[in-house]
């Protein structure tokens, strides 16, 4: 029996650290995710400012560059605009369609849904400005996720680790 | 906008065409209208605080809709720029746009001054959306007159604002490239400076403007024609109203290229047609073999006179 019971707690030591492992992946995961809306504006952002591409083409166009959500966002709003839509409303649903998915917080999405209503409704210098201040408004919150995955990595498999080994105890 | 690959002087009516830039709210209600009314109308005015007019055949209006808000308006302007007016900073300068199917979107409101680096509509207060119509055939009356072999000859148009001189030159154009009313079909270039003729969008034309036909428009009628002299390789080219010195010596160019030249001009008589110095200079060096004075009266696009470079009448006077 004591094998077992050993097999057993090495099971639930094992299990706990891989929940901290998952955590500490989302924390990850996050950073990488404002990386690739960062890539996405900045494409954006030099279609309108220097070409003057519409919208819709330079979602298009950006998409086949982009990443994971960010790729589905920048396709599925390209999508809708061929309808008949308003940017602001279309650009929020595409975000509330991609949120489950997502590793971004609020934070994170507050400057992402400001654009949103910005675009499209204003100048090329406007469009610079708009974009320059999201990407710095990202920037920091970037600088944010990366401590906090810095951080949180060791952090929350040790506390995983922890938490199994706690429990193996009580219960074997 | 949306990238339209077809050809928008297509068999769909004016408001299959226009809907698409008008908000949605409003757009539900004209929905209801009867479609006998669009056959006829020439401008849909949306003005803020007002209600919708449609303006019939002889300015008559009447109201088909409820009162505009200001938020319609800036939903209509989303959908006319395709929901990205800084691509569209030029044409809005210059007061309008042109969606597919050549029907014109006059903006009134506040625009920003002068001088701030760009001439932006900041608050639309009002939209009239001009109902584009080709007028196919005006020019059958006129092709045997104004060509030889079946070929047109080099012509000038000649009247007074609103005698038709762009629907005659763009059924013209259109009977040139397509070899239309006994011509054989030629390669046009049209240099549309302000997309009048062939009301383009997107570089594509909102009128039919032939199968054989290459369109710049948005340049300035001159470079134009030395862009399509260069590149284009055409037979015919045609441009609206000529006028100063450096058009004619554009047009100058074209025909001592061997490009056969239709044009317009704005002139009460072919007397006053002499007597601007560019014209004359193009009549001197013999450039033009037809001209063709048109008047509005009993109706645009009646043709008046149809004299050759020596000044003698051809054919009959057709009323």
């Amino acid at each position: 029996m004591i094998p077992l019971r050993i097999a057993l707690g090495l099971v639930l030591v094992l299990a706990g650290y891989q929940i901290g492992a998952l955590v500490a992946d989302r924390q990850r995961r996050r950073v990488l995710e404002i990386d690739a809306w960062q890539a996405l504006l900045h494409v954006l952002a030099s279609d309108v400012s220097y070409t003057a591409l519409p919208l819709g083409q330079a979602l298009r166009s950006a998409s086949r560059q982009a990443k994971g959500l960010v790729q589905e966002f920048a396709a599925g709003l390209a999508r809708r605009l061929e309808g008949h839509v308003l940017l602001a409303e279309a650009w929020q649903t595409e975000l509330d369609r991609l949120r489950p998915r997502s590793c971004l917080t609020p934070d994170d999405t507050a400057p992402l849904l400001e654009l949103g209503e910005q675009l499209g409704r204003f100048g090329r210098d406007e469009h610079r400005g708009f974009f320059l201040r999201c990407q710095e408004r990202l920037a920091l919150q970037r600088r944010e996720a990366a401590e906090e995955s810095a951080r949180g990595s060791r952090m929350w498999r040790t506390l995983g680790a922890v938490a199994g080994a706690a429990l193996a105890l009580v219960l074997l | 906008m949306p990238a339209e690959a077809r050809a928008a002087w297509s068999t769909e009516s004016p408001w299959t065409q226009i809907r698409p830039y008008i908000a949605e709210r409003l757009a539900i209600g004209l929905d209801r209208l009867d479609a006998a009314l669009w056959l006829e109308a020439r401008e849909l005015r949306l003005r803020a605080g007002r209600e919708v007019r449609l303006v019939g055949a002889g300015g008559k209006d009447r109201v088909v809709g409820p009162a505009v808000s200001r938020d319609d308006l800036e939903h209509c302007l989303e959908h006319l720029t395709g929901h990205s007016r800084y691509a569209w900073e030029e044409e809005l300068a210059q007061g309008y746009l042109t969606i597919p199917g050549g029907h014109r979107v006059g903006i009134a409101g506040n625009w920003s001054a002068p001088g701030t680096g760009s001439r932006a509509v900041r608050h639309v207060a009002a939209l009239n959306y001009r109902i584009a119509r080709s007028i196919t055939g005006p020019a059958a009356a006129l092709a045997s007159r104004v060509s030889h072999g079946g070929r047109p000859l080099a012509t000038v148009l000649v009247g007074p604002p609103g005698c038709g001189k762009t629907t005659l030159l763009r059924d013209l154009v259109r009977a040139a490239s397509d070899g239309l009313y006994g011509w054989r079909g030629h390669q046009v270039s049209l240099v549309d400076e302000r997309a009048e003729i062939a009301a383009c969008h997107a570089g594509l034309p909102g009128h039919d403007v032939g199968a054989r036909t290459d369109v710049l428009d948005g340049l300035p009628k001159t470079l134009g024609m030395r862009m399509a002299l260069r590149a284009l390789g055409p037979e015919i080219l045609a441009t609206d109203e000529i006028g100063g010195e450096e058009d004619a010596q554009a047009v100058l160019d074209c025909a001592y290229a061997g490009v056969t030249v239709l044009a317009t001009v704005h002139a009460a008589s072919l007397e006053e047609l002499r007597l601007r110095p560019s014209i004359a200079l193009l009549m001197r060096e013999g450039v033009f073999h037809r001209q063709v004075l048109l008047g509005a009266e009993p109706r645009p696009g009646t043709i008046l006179r149809v004299e050759d470079e020596s000044g003698r009448a051809i054919g009959a006077v057709a009323r």
